[in-house]
C-alpha cells in the first residue's frame, strides 16, 4: 500500500468501492435519521431556547409536565379521537374492502380507485377542503345536511368547541380509512379460495365468512395495523393544527399542536427541552400501552385456539 | 375466481342492491366535496358568497391566472418542482448505491450496517419534531430549498433501503460478472448494469418518494420562514391564513384545484404502482 501504483489500484479495488457506496447512505441515514432521535433522549433533560447553550436542568421538565393540566387535556382529545376515529377507520375498511374482494359488482374496480384518493390527497389540502366545507355560510357540509331535511340554520362547525370536537372526526374518517382498505384488500385477496367454498356448503352467511374465516386467517396482518394505529395515537395533527388550531379554547386540542405552540408558538418562548420531554413522555406511554395491547392480543389469539 | 364470480351473480338479491346503494353513497361522500371545490374556483366572489349550491354563471378561468401570478402559486408550483427533483434524485442516489452493495457483495459487517439502517424502522413512535428542527438549526439549513431537499432525502433512506435491497438480493449476479469479464469497473457495473435492473423498484420508491414529499406539510412550515421559498403545501396554508383579510375566496379554490392536479396525475399514471401488493394478492388468489 505504500507505493502509488498500489493506491491506484486501491481506487479501482473492490474494497474502496464498498466503502465509498455505502458511505453516503450511513451518512445521510446518521445525520437525519438516527441523531434526532438520540438528541431525543437529551433535550428533554435540559432547558433550552435554542439560541444559549443547552443547561442540564435533570428530571425538572417532567415534573413540570406532571403538572401541565393542559397537556394531560391534550392528550384526553388524543384519546378521544383514537377511541373513536380508529374503530370507523379500521372497521369500514374490513368491511368495505370483503365487499370489494369477494363481491361482484362491476363498479368495485372503479370504487377501488376513488375510494383510496383521499388518502393520497395532500393532507393541507383535505384540511382546508374541510375547513371551508364547515363554514356555516359557504361551506358544502350545512347545503349537505340542507338537501336531506336537516335545518341548522347558519351554524359554525369549527367555532363552537363541542361541535367542533366532534366536527374533525369527519375529515379523519374521510382521509383516514382507506389506507386501511389497501392493506385488507391485500390480505383478503391472500386467503385461500377453498376455505369459502366449504364454508358456502355449509351454508354460511357473508358476516359468518367474514367474521369466521377472513378474520382469524388475516389476525396477523390485523395486529400489525394495531400496532401501528396505537404508535400513531399521538401522530398526525396536521389536520387540527390546519383547521382548527387546537381551538376553539382548546377543544380539539391535542398533544401534537400542544407541542408544535410551546416550541414554534406565537408566544416567543422557544420551550425546546420542554416540549423534547413531552415527546419523550409520549413515547414511554406508547411503549408500556403496546407491549400491554401486545400481551392482550396474544392471550386472545390463544383462547381462540384452545377454543 | 371467475367461477365463484358467476357463482355469486346468480344470487344477486336485495341485500346486494343495498350493499352497492352504500357504496355508491359513499363514493358520492367522497367525490362531492372535490367537486364543490372544483367549481367554486371557477364562480366570482359574489356567487361565492351566494351558497354552496349556486354553480358558475361563466367559468371564472381568470381565477386560475390570478392564483398562478398574483397569489404566488406559480412560485411556490417552481419551488416544489425543485424540492422534488432534488430529493428524489438525491434520495435516489445514495440509497441505489447503498443497496446495490448491501445486497451483490459479500464482505465484513454487511449484515451490521443493513441492520444499523433497518433498525430506526424499530424505533417507531418517538417525536423527532423538535430534535430535528434543532439538527436543521445547527447545520445551518433553515430556510433553504437545498437544506429541505437533502433533509427529503436524508430522512425517507429506511423504507426505500427495505425495499431496494429485497429487490436487488433477488437478480442474478451474472450478469455483474459479466461485466466484470468485460473489464467494466464496479462503478461501471453499478451504473449501467445494477441501476438499469432496478428499474422497476427505483420507480416504486420514487412513487412513495414523491407522495411523501409532495405531501409534507410540517417539515417546510417548521424549516422554511420565507415565503417566495415556500414549497406548495406550505404555500396554499398560508395564502388560505391571508384570506381573512383579502377575501378572494375563490381564487384561492383554484390554489385548491392547481394543488390537487399532480396528485390526480401521479394517481392516474401510477396507480398500479400504489396498490401493488394489491395487485400481486390477486395473481395469487
Amino acid at each position: 500500500m505504500n507505493t502509488t501504483l498500489d493506491k491506484k489500484g486501491f481506487f479501482r479495488s473492490k474494497t474502496f468501492f464498498i466503502i465509498a457506496s455505502l458511505t453516503p447512505i450511513l451518512f445521510f441515514y446518521t445525520l437525519f435519521s438516527v441523531i434526532p432521535k438520540i438528541t431525543a433522549f437529551y433535550y428533554p433533560f435540559t432547558e433550552y431556547d435554542g439560541i444559549s447553550e443547552p443547561i442540564w436542568i435533570g428530571l425538572k421538565n417532567f415534573a413540570t409536565i406532571a403538572k401541565d393540566a393542559d397537556l394531560w387535556g391534550a392528550m384526553k382529545n388524543n384519546l378521544f379521537y383514537w377511541v373513536i376515529a380508529t374503530p370507523i377507520n379500521f372497521f369500514a375498511a374490513l368491511i368495505v374492502s370483503f365487499i370489494l374482494v369477494k363481491k361482484p359488482y362491476k363498479e368495485n374496480n372503479f370504487y377501488r380507485i376513488l375510494y383510496y384518493f383521499p388518502a393520497i390527497l395532500p393532507s393541507v389540502i383535505t384540511a382546508l377542503m374541510w375547513q371551508f366545507a364547515f363554514h356555516g355560510r359557504y361551506g358544502i357540509f350545512n347545503a349537505l345536511l340542507n338537501a336531506v331535511g336537516v335545518n341548522v340554520g347558519e351554524f359554525y362547525w369549527l367555532t363552537n368547541a363541542t361541535a367542533a370536537k366532534w366536527a374533525m372526526i369527519i375529515p379523519m374518517v374521510w382521509g383516514g380509512w382507506a389506507g386501511n382498505m389497501l392493506i385488507f384488500m391485500g390480505a383478503i385477496q391472500s386467503v385461500p379460495e377453498s376455505l369459502y367454498e366449504s364454508a358456502e356448503l355449509d351454508g354460511a352467511t357473508d358476516a359468518q365468512k367474514l367474521f369466521l374465516i377472513t378474520v382469524p386467517v388475516i389476525w396477523e396482518t390485523m395486529k400489525t395495523m394495531i400496532f401501528f394505529s396505537i404508535i400513531g395515537l399521538f401522530g398526525a395533527f396536521e389536520l387540527i393544527l390546519i383547521m382548527t388550531n387546537g381551538g376553539p379554547a382548546g377543544a380539539t386540542e391535542v398533544v401534537g399542536t400542544y407541542m408544535y405552540k410551546i416550541a414554534f408558538g406565537a408566544e416567543g418562548v422557544a420551550a425546546f427541552g420542554y416540549a423534547a420531554a413531552i415527546g419523550l413522555i409520549l413515547f414511554a406511554i406508547l411503549g408500556c400501552v403496546s407491549i400491554v395491547a401486545f400481551r392482550f392480543m396474544d392471550r386472545g389469539e390463544a383462547i381462540e385456539m384452545a377454543g | 375466481m371467475a367461477s365463484n364470480e358467476s357463482g355469486m351473480v346468480r344470487k344477486l338479491e336485495a341485500k346486494d342492491v343495498v350493499l352497492r346503494v352504500l357504496l355508491g353513497l359513499w363514493a358520492l361522500v367522497i367525490i362531492l366535496p372535490l367537486i364543490w371545490v372544483f367549481y367554486t374556483s371557477l364562480k366570482t366572489n359574489q356567487e361565492f358568497f351566494m351558497g354552496a349550491w349556486q354553480l358558475p354563471k361563466s367559468m371564472q378561468w381568470n381565477n386560475y391566472y390570478r392564483a398562478w401570478s398574483q397569489l404566488g402559486i406559480g412560485q411556490s408550483f417552481f419551488n416544489t418542482v425543485i424540492l422534488l427533483a432534488g430529493a428524489m434524485v438525491l434520495n435516489t442516489l445514495i440509497v441505489a448505491l447503498g443497496c446495490y452493495t448491501l445486497a451483490r457483495f459479500d464482505f465484513k459487517g454487511r449484515d451490521v450496517i443493513y441492520w444499523y439502517i433497518i433498525g430506526s424502522y424499530f424505533v417507531t413512535g418517538l417525536n423527532t419534531m423538535v430534535t430535528g428542527y434543532i439538527l436543521m438549526r445547527k447545520l445551518g439549513l433553515l430556510n433553504s430549498l437545498f437544506g429541505l431537499i437533502i433533509n427529503y432525502a436524508g430522512g425517507t433512506i429506511v423504507f426505500n433501503t427495505l425495499i431496494l435491497t429485497a429487490f436487488m438480493k433477488g437478480q442474478p449476479k451474472e450478469l455483474d460478472e459479466a461485466a466484470y469479464i468485460d473489464g467494466a469497473s464496479y462503478w461501471q457495473t453499478f451504473w449501467h448494469v445494477g441501476l438499469p435492473l432496478a428499474r422497476p423498484a427505483l420507480l416504486t420508491i420514487n412513487v412513495f418518494n414523491f407522495m411523501g414529499y409532495y405531501n409534507n406539510f410540517i417539515s417546510p412550515l417548521l424549516y422554511i420562514r420565507d415565503p417566495e421559498k415556500y414549497p406548495l403545501s406550505v404555500a396554499i396554508y398560508s395564502m388560505s391564513q391571508a384570506m381573512t383579510y383579502r377575501a378572494d375566496w375563490v381564487t384561492l379554490f383554484a390554489g385548491f384545484v392547481i394543488m390537487m392536479i399532480p396528485t390526480i396525475i401521479v394517481y392516474s399514471i401510477f396507480q398500479s404502482y400504489i396498490t401493488q401488493n394489491l395487485n400481486i394478492g390477486a395473481l395469487k388468489g
